[in-house]
Parts: C-alpha cells; structure tokens; sequence
C-alpha cells in the first residue's frame, strides 16, 4: 500500500506510467488500488514532487 | 445510443489533431478529455522546430513566444559552448495553440467532451466499441487514444507501455521571471550534478520569462529529486526569481510502441511513446501522428464500417516520416547516459579549445568530437539500430 499526499501531487501520472500491475487511476485525484498494488515502490521512486510514499511502518 | 465514428481519447496536440483531420459531414467525431480546461498546466519546455511543426500545422504568430537564434550548451564546470541554431525554432505558447486548436476542431464540427474520464474501453460487438465513463457510455467504431504518458488504456486493450525506468524522464517544469533571462537562448545544462541521467533547460519565453525545467532518468532519480534539483537550480542561477508556474511529469524516453493499430483501435504522440530520446522533444511528433492517424482513420470507413485493415495505413506513414528518426534517438540514448561528468568536461573543453581557433561548429560535430574520442561508443549505437 502507498500513502498520496494529495497536497504534493500534481496529478501528472507519471507513476501510472511505470505501474507494472495498473494500480494506479487519475480521475479528479489520484486513486492506488490497494488490492492490485504489489508495493515495489516504483511509483515513489518516479514521483518528481515526492508526492508519494510506504506507510509509515513499512518505511 | 451515443455512437460515434470516431472517438479521440486525450485533448492534448496529437488528439486535437486526431479529432480535426478525420472529422467531416459524413464522419462523427468526438473528442474527449479528463479535464475541464485541456491544455493546462502545460508539463512541457514548449521548444520546436519550424520544420516539424510545419509538416503538420500553419503556424500563428500568437503562438509564438520567443524565436531561438543560439543554443548553449553548459559542461559541469561551467563551459559553455555555443551553438548558432541553423534552423528557425520557436518557443511556443502551448495554452494559446491549444485553445485555438481544440476551437477550430469544434468549428470543424468535432463533439468535444471536457471533463470527461474513460475509465475503460472494450470491444462490445459488430465493430463497436465501448467507452465507460462517470457520465454513462461512449459508443464508437473506431477509437483514437491519445492519454499521453500514461498510456493506461493502450495497456488494458493489450499495449504493454508500462515504462522501465530507464526509459523515463521524470520531470519538473518551472516558468520563471527574472532579468538575467538571456533573450531568443535555449541553454541546455548536461551532467549529473544537473539532472542525472538527463539534463536542464532554460528556454527564453519572451520579455524576462523562460521556460526552466530539468528531466532526471527514471533509474537514476528518487522520489522528489526532480522538484528539488529545479528548485535549488532556479535559486542558484536565478537568485530572487519569480516562479509563476511549477509542475511535473513524465517523458516517456522508449522506443514508439509496434504496432501503432490493433483493430480499431490506433495510438498517437506520447501514448504511442512518440518522444526524440536524445532532445526530449514531442510536440511535432505528437502532431504529425495525430494528423496521419485522423485522416487515415476517415478513409477507412466504407460506407458506414470501419475497415480495420486501412487503418495499418497510419504505421506506415509514421515509421517512414517520423519512426526511423525516433527509433536511432533511441540508440542515441542508449548510449549517452552512460557519458560521465568528465568524459562530457573533456568534449566540452575540445569543443570550447576548437572554437578559440574560430573553427566553426555545430550539433554534429559535437557528436563527432564525442564519438572521436569514444569510437566504441560509435559501435555499440551501430549495433543498437540493428
């Protein structure tokens, strides 16, 4: 699971693009499905405003 | 039932162009976008060439922001080499020629639909296919995706354009106002210390504003690092600066994805990962594919069907116009992230010594001058284009 500061977030989809499992959908905000999401943290990596990241227990 | 002929997915320049070349009296087209305002934020250096933009669009002077004369290139250490811009080029005002674009498309009698998410495509049945959104179903026989970087639908009708990280540029795009801004200047900054794995931009925008933006290789970044390289960047070099705007994005840095058509359905600009690997430019290509894959989509249609096979037509232009080009950028690529910061000091330096001789240079014999002292390299881009 992956935690969205939807502050941070400029809605760019750049993590959608690299999504290897499609987890992730841009409507008017960015939603991560929790259920397909595999957690590889390619997502957070890509992310140019640092807008995402692992819950706090897993970081 | 809403159907259409054609249904363009994606507001961007290469759906606008989509939707505007295959409308007609006999074909409707519909034109569809997330946002209520397409064309805004601009995630772009909004730099190009008059020779591919004029391969596809009669170009306004209300687009045009500022012409290039000189390019720069800066080393590292500072070296900076500059190189006259044989070609005419411009930095465009994307929201204005958008707007006019999108508004031409409507009066050519497209059905744009802002505000609007395609949540999913699937074929139904008899050559239809169906456009699940919040506000109920698009029906078309024929569907245009142009959802740019994302490129998330292409995957769910079996594209795989899930980007490696090496084959992205994550990106933060900043305009900014300030005196020092050098007019009718694109500088480009290379190396690691920059932007690892890419490079920053500073591309005039008229008066005292320009375009500055940096892209860092997906392998090589780390979440925020785009963001805060701009912005240390912007207050070093621009110190006191106004930042009217600041956003990001994704440039997908792949090869463009074979096949651009399956079925009824065609792949245009950055979905297609339609992007120069070596300048990062798009936006002629985005148009030139939207255009080709409007007019051959409004061929194909016999009568009132959809014959899928035309629509292999639209590749074909592609890959003779355009496709080469983009695949050797590629090659390109390849092998120039692997420059480091001394080895791209050493040419900067050759070049710079070249040019105190008064000896004339260009983009070329920049590359020659690498390749000179790296002839491996030449190689490996050989063997990369096979």
């Amino acid at each position: 699971m992956i935690d969205i500061d939807l502050f941070l977030c400029d809605k760019c989809g750049t993590c959608i693009s690299v999504c290897p499992v499609d987890a992730i959908l841009l409507e008017d905000l960015l939603k991560i499905d929790s259920e397909k999401c595999i957690s590889c943290g390619k997502c957070i990596k890509v992310c140019p405003s640092g807008a995402l990241k692992f819950p706090p227990d897993k970081s | 039932m809403d159907l259409y002929d054609i249904a363009v997915i994606g507001a961007g320049p290469a759906g606008i162009m989509a939707a505007t070349h295959s409308v007609s009296e006999k074909r409707r087209v519909c034109l569809i976008d997330r946002k209520e305002k397409p064309g805004y934020p601009v995630r772009c250096g909004e730099a190009i060439g008059l020779k591919g933009f004029s391969a596809s669009v009669k170009i306004r002077k209300e687009w045009i922001k500022s012409r290039i004369k000189t390019m720069k290139l800066v080393s590292p250490s500072g070296i900076s080499i500059s190189v006259p811009n044989s070609y005419e080029g411009y930095v465009l005002d994307r929201e204005i020629m958008e707007r006019d674009l999108i508004n031409e498309a409507v009066s050519k009698g497209v059905y744009f639909l802002p505000k609007t998410t395609v949540t999913s495509v699937v074929y139904s049945e008899n050559g239809i296919y169906k456009c699940k959104t919040k506000n109920g179903e698009i029906f078309t026989k024929c569907v245009i995706l142009a959802e740019g970087v994302e490129s998330r639908l292409a995957r769910s009708l079996g594209w795989v354009t899930n980007l490696d990280l090496k084959d992205i540029h994550c990106c933060a795009f900043a305009r900014v106002i300030h005196p020092n801004i050098e007019p009718e200047t694109c500088y480009f900054y290379i190396g690691s210390s920059y932007a690892p794995g890419g490079y920053i931009w500073v591309f005039h925008r008229g008066e005292d504003c320009a375009n500055v933006g940096l892209g860092v290789l997906g392998s090589k970044t780390k979440a925020g690092l785009p963001k805060q390289l701009l912005l240390d960047f912007i207050n070093k070099k621009f110190p006191g600066a106004k930042i009217s705007e600041l956003h990001f994005g994704g440039v997908p840095m792949s090869k463009w994805k074979k096949p651009l058509v399956n079925k009824g359905v065609m792949l245009v600009g950055d979905c297609a990962r339609m992007v120069n690997c070596v300048s990062g430019a798009g936006i002629a290509y985005a148009l030139f594919s939207g255009k080709t894959a409007g007019e051959v989509a409004a061929k194909s249609f016999i009568g009132n069907e959809c014959k899928y096979e035309y629509l292999k037509e639209y590749e074909k232009k592609w890959n003779s116009f355009y496709g080469k080009q983009q695949i050797r950028s590629y090659s390109l690529k390849e092998t120039m992230v692997n420059f480091d910061d001394n080895f791209i000091e050493k040419i900067a330096s050759e070049i710079d010594l070249k040019i105190k001789k008064n000896k004339n240079i260009n983009i070329l014999s920049i590359f020659i001058k690498a390749f000179s002292l790296r002839p491996l390299m030449l190689l490996k881009v050989i063997k990369l284009l096979k």
